[in-house]
């Protein structure tokens, strides 16, 4: 079969529709690439109509025509076949001494033409009528290894870890030759990543994935590819996370040089903070744009905070935003939003109303880094309806013939199959004493992101099995050291003890083992204490001369540190970052909370910073609650890192989904809000404590 | 007083700050010996004296950006340290500055979003007032009344010049720092702060008709 790969064809939108359809009937496989890919060349970025690209037929590109003049078209096709020699030349598998190893053919294709002159090679020309057919003519002549290189030269992307230093590791089996050899096998993109980079939505468009799938690779991937082909939209890309802008700057520049030989024009293009400030386009961000773009006031965040509380500040001012607008003045062409799981609904629909039409909006989650399954708004929800009462965005049946408006990405290219295993059967409770603290709404999702039932069903009541497989997580990821060397967990006796055998394990790591500094990464779980907690770990180290920082808001906490430093960081912080070796300390706190939606959270923290692991981590903790969750990792080991466990009724289902939403008891919430507004006052010196004891006691004694 | 002393003691100093949670980034400072025995301690890629007559912000990105600083504190705000001893032990020279960020909340504006590690900490419009502060020691350039050889800068007044009793050593400088403009940071960790040490007597360079006029003690 051959995948229909749609980029944006709105030039020639009928004759691609018309190709797309007769070579989705041929029997040979491969894939269809539509409005990709865009090239440099001396005059400018040219733009290719289609490729195939076809184990059996080979390398096919097409020159379509829209109408019914064709003109010179065997011009346009030398034009064609000479970028294309230029574009695979340079890949050393791809040639032969000085020559390609396979033709480029190319093919003139007016479905509109009733009669068309007759095919002299190599200038093919085809209509409705005689395509398949003299498709079906060509083969692939050169060998399989080579049709791979040539898969791979297509889809771009040869250097996503560029600007990364070099690393020579000494020793064959240390943890850096190891970290080096799976760095080097995540190099280029799979089938699924490249279609959903190319593959170009004239309305919304979701792209759902777990952390590690690549998504924000592949947002900054599509803004370097429809940035090329439409020069002329303006862009915005957006996220929660600082951390991610440099990350973003560097993938769009490096990309739009791979596609098209010059910098991209950053005029058109925004790469903005979900808030944002006065103070240049460095400090811009998408709410704060729109504020001034429609003329309303704009909070910061202490107003913001101040007015609608705290975790609520941007779901209030977005919606604020939105009720305050009295005509829309969309600004963008195309807006990219990541990490849409931290991000309330409200601010989508602030994203969408901001863009022309047809309104282009690519958002981007993590199914599972928010694990309530609260994230998974359907776009109907998400988007809100019309005052005639429909949906404002629906997503529409897949067709063949159209590019897809929902991705899933269950492929894992971060965390091997046991970490993953580890970070779910924690988050979810799977292995817990008490019974599951959290759960999908929706059975699906967990074949979507890459589960198999292995053994029962996932129906309500009845045992189930389910298990990751070398297709979702690939194997190179966890073959390069024992499971026991992939995660450990460590209890000890103090937080004395544990900053002793963090710091030995870090000197260990580095000395010994050739991990450099910004190869490890500290995760405290608890964000009010980060800053405490970490300090003897940090000193110590300092003063046996390996640097280190803690991040936060003064650090650009771009993943590639540049004073070669381990980093410290809170857990808000180490999202969207990955690192070789993950230490986590203090899981003990991850273990429970004070109820079912405080564990939920505790232990979704554990859950993050698992997952922030590209090879190893340690789990470390203190006290009873570290042997529960240790318990817990021993049932999931025995289980060899499946999920085993009894598939909760809609009942129970909805019960936990219930209580993660918080509408349990509103008025308690609210209470322990106050209380805690309280409590931060006195901390901030604002109250004094003893004096509220002493008019509380004072209230006591007058009832 | 010897090179290895203050370079000692300048650990320590950092080391403190990290301790307290106050360092976020540190670079090692160096030790590098010059012509004559003369040992310059803390040398960094950009000197923040080359930068005149350029706006407040562009100093402060070109130092940060350039790692040219020996400590970012946890709202931003850049600490630099760096001696020039003489072989024998003499102190030739210092430049001791503090660079708050320009667009950050400092930390005593707005302790809860450093301490509670909140994420749009950086979207907050009301910021005080930033100026650098710097204490050189450059007895090569004393004119009398007009350049002491240790004086205080405050701001980037050209003129600003306040006398010192003498050379100023790390302890000092970052007690200074904290004490004044980490005052909550400084209370709550006062223990780590203030913990002794051993210090670096330095002679006072102060001459008699600058302590005349208005001119700072430091112990």
């Amino acid at each position: 079969m051959i995948d229909v790969i749609w980029g944006t064809a709105k030039e020639k939108p009928e004759s691609s529709r018309r190709l797309a359809e007769k070579v989705g009937d041929l029997t040979a496989n491969g894939q269809l690439y539509i409005g990709y890919p865009v090239m440099g060349s001396p005059l400018g970025p040219i733009k290719f109509d289609a490729l195939l690209v076809s184990p059996e037929l080979g390398l096919i590109a097409f020159d379509l025509v829209e109408g019914t003049e064709i003109g010179g078209y065997k011009e346009r096709q030398d034009e064609v076949a000479s970028m294309l020699e230029v574009k695979f030349k340079p890949y050393p598998n791809l040639k032969q001494g000085r020559a390609l190893k396979f033709d480029i053919n190319v093919v003139t294709f007016a479905p509109a033409k009733i009669t068309v002159p007759d095919s002299e090679e190599p200038y093919f020309i085809a209509n409705s009528g005689n395509l398949s057919n003299l498709l079906e003519d060509f083969t692939w002549a050169s060998d399989h290894i080579t049709f791979t290189a040539l898969v791979a030269a297509v889809q771009v992307v040869t250097s996503i870890r560029a600007g990364k230093l070099k690393r020579e590791p000494k020793k064959i089996d240390s943890k850096g030759a190891r970290l080096k050899r799976v760095e080097d096998s995540i190099a280029n993109l799979d089938q699924h990543q490249s279609q959903a980079v190319i593959e170009t939505v004239e309305g919304v468009q979701r792209i759902r994935g777990l952390a590690g799938s690549g998504k924000t690779i592949i947002l900054a991937l599509k803004v370097a590819y429809l940035h090329s082909q439409n020069p002329e939209w303006k862009i915005a890309v957006t996220f929660n996370t600082r951390s991610l802008k440099e990350q973003f700057r560097r993938l769009i520049n490096n990309f739009t040089i791979e596609q098209t030989g010059s910098e991209p024009d950053w005029a058109q293009i925004d790469i903005l903070n979900a808030w944002g400030g006065p103070g240049g386009k460095e400090r811009d961000g998408i709410y704060h744009r729109y504020c001034l773009e429609h003329n309303i006031d704009f909070l910061d965040y202490t107003a913001g905070k101040a007015k609608f509380g705290q975790n609520n500040e941007l779901k209030g001012v977005s919606s604020l935003a939105l009720a305050q607008t009295t005509s829309e003045n969309p600004h963008y062409d195309l807006v990219l939003v990541d990490e849409a799981q931290d991000l309330p609904p409200e601010f989508l629909r602030l994203c969408y109303t901001f863009l022309r039409e047809p309104k282009r909006l690519v958002y981007a989650y993590d199914e599972l880094q928010s694990l309530t399954g609260q994230a998974v708004l359907t776009p109907e929800e998400l988007f809100g309806t019309r005052k005639d009462g429909k949906p404002v965005v629906t997503f529409g049946p897949e067709e063949a013939s159209s590019p897809r408006q929902d991705i899933i990405l269950e492929k894992c290219y971060r965390n091997s199959r046991p970490l993953l295993a580890t970070a779910h059967a924690i988050g979810f409770g799977i292995y817990r004493n008490n019974g599951l603290v959290q759960f999908f709404e929706q059975d699906s999702l967990w074949t979507d992101v890459g589960y198999v039932v292995e053994s029962g069903k996932l129906v309500g009541g009845e045992v189930v099995t389910l298990a990751r497989t070398p297709n979702t997580s690939p194997l190179f990821l966890e073959e390069h050291s024992p499971v026991e060397d992939l995660i450990q967990f460590h209890k000890f006796d103090s937080s004395t003890a544990q900053t002793a055998w963090l710091v030995n394990a870090i000197k260990n790591d580095i000395r010994e083992e050739e991990l450099r500094p910004e190869d490890i990464v500290v995760i405290n779980p608890n964000p009010l204490t980060t800053q405490k907690e970490v300090a003897p770990a940090r000193q110590a180290l300092f003063i046996d001369g390996i640097n280190n920082e803690l991040a936060g808001v003064s650090t650009s906490a771009d993943v590639f540190s540049k004073l070669d430093a381990v980093t410290f960081t809170g857990i808000f912080r180490a999202k969207g970052n990955e690192a070789g070796m993950v230490y986590i300390m203090n899981a003990q706190d991850c273990y429970s909370g004070w109820d079912k939606a405080a564990t939920a959270l505790a232990r979704n923290r554990l859950f993050t910073a698992i997952t922030r692991s590209k090879a190893w981590v340690r789990v470390l903790g203190i006290g009873t609650q570290m042997d529960k969750l240790m318990e817990e990792l021993l049932l999931l080991k025995q289980r060899e890192f499946k999920l085993s466990f009894r598939y909760p009724t809609a009942e129970e289902k909805a019960q936990l989904i219930l209580i993660n939403k918080g509408k349990a008891s509103k008025r308690r919430s609210k209470q322990r809000r106050e209380l805690q507004a309280v409590i931060d006052a006195v901390n901030s010196g604002e109250l004094d404590a003893d004096h509220i004891i002493a008019q509380l006691s004072k209230s006591k004694r007058v009832k | 007083m010897s090179a290895d002393l203050i370079a000692t003691n300048l650990t320590d100093v950092l080391s403190r700050l990290i301790a307290a949670g106050l360092s976020v980034q540190q670079v090692f400072p160096s030790q590098r010996t010059l012509k004559d025995g003369v040992v310059s301690i803390g040398d960094l890629p950009l000197s923040s004296a080359a930068l005149k007559n350029t706006s407040y912000q562009t100093i402060y990105q070109e130092i940060e950006q350039n790692h040219a600083f020996h400590a970012k504190l946890i709202d931003g705000g850049l600490l630099i340290f760096q001696y020039k001893v003489t072989a024998n032990g003499e102190i030739l020279q210092h430049r001791l500055a503090y660079f708050p960020a320009p667009l950050l909340p400092t930390m005593e504006e707005a302790p809860a979003l450093y301490e509670n590690d909140e994420l749009f900490a950086d979207i907050v419009l009301e910021r005080l007032v930033r100026f650098p502060i710097r204490f050189d020691f450059a007895p090569a350039q004393f004119i009398e009344l007009q350049h002491p050889k240790s004086h205080l800068t405050l701001g980037q007044f050209e003129g600003c010049r306040i006398p010192v009793t003498g050379p100023i050593g790390p302890h000092a400088f970052m007690l200074f720092l904290v004490r004044n403009f980490y005052s909550r940071a400084y209370f709550r960790r006062r223990n780590i702060f203030e913990k002794k040490f051993k210090a670096i007597n330095f002679p006072h360079s102060i001459t008699d008709a600058e302590r005349k006029i208005s001119h700072l003690v430091i112990i």
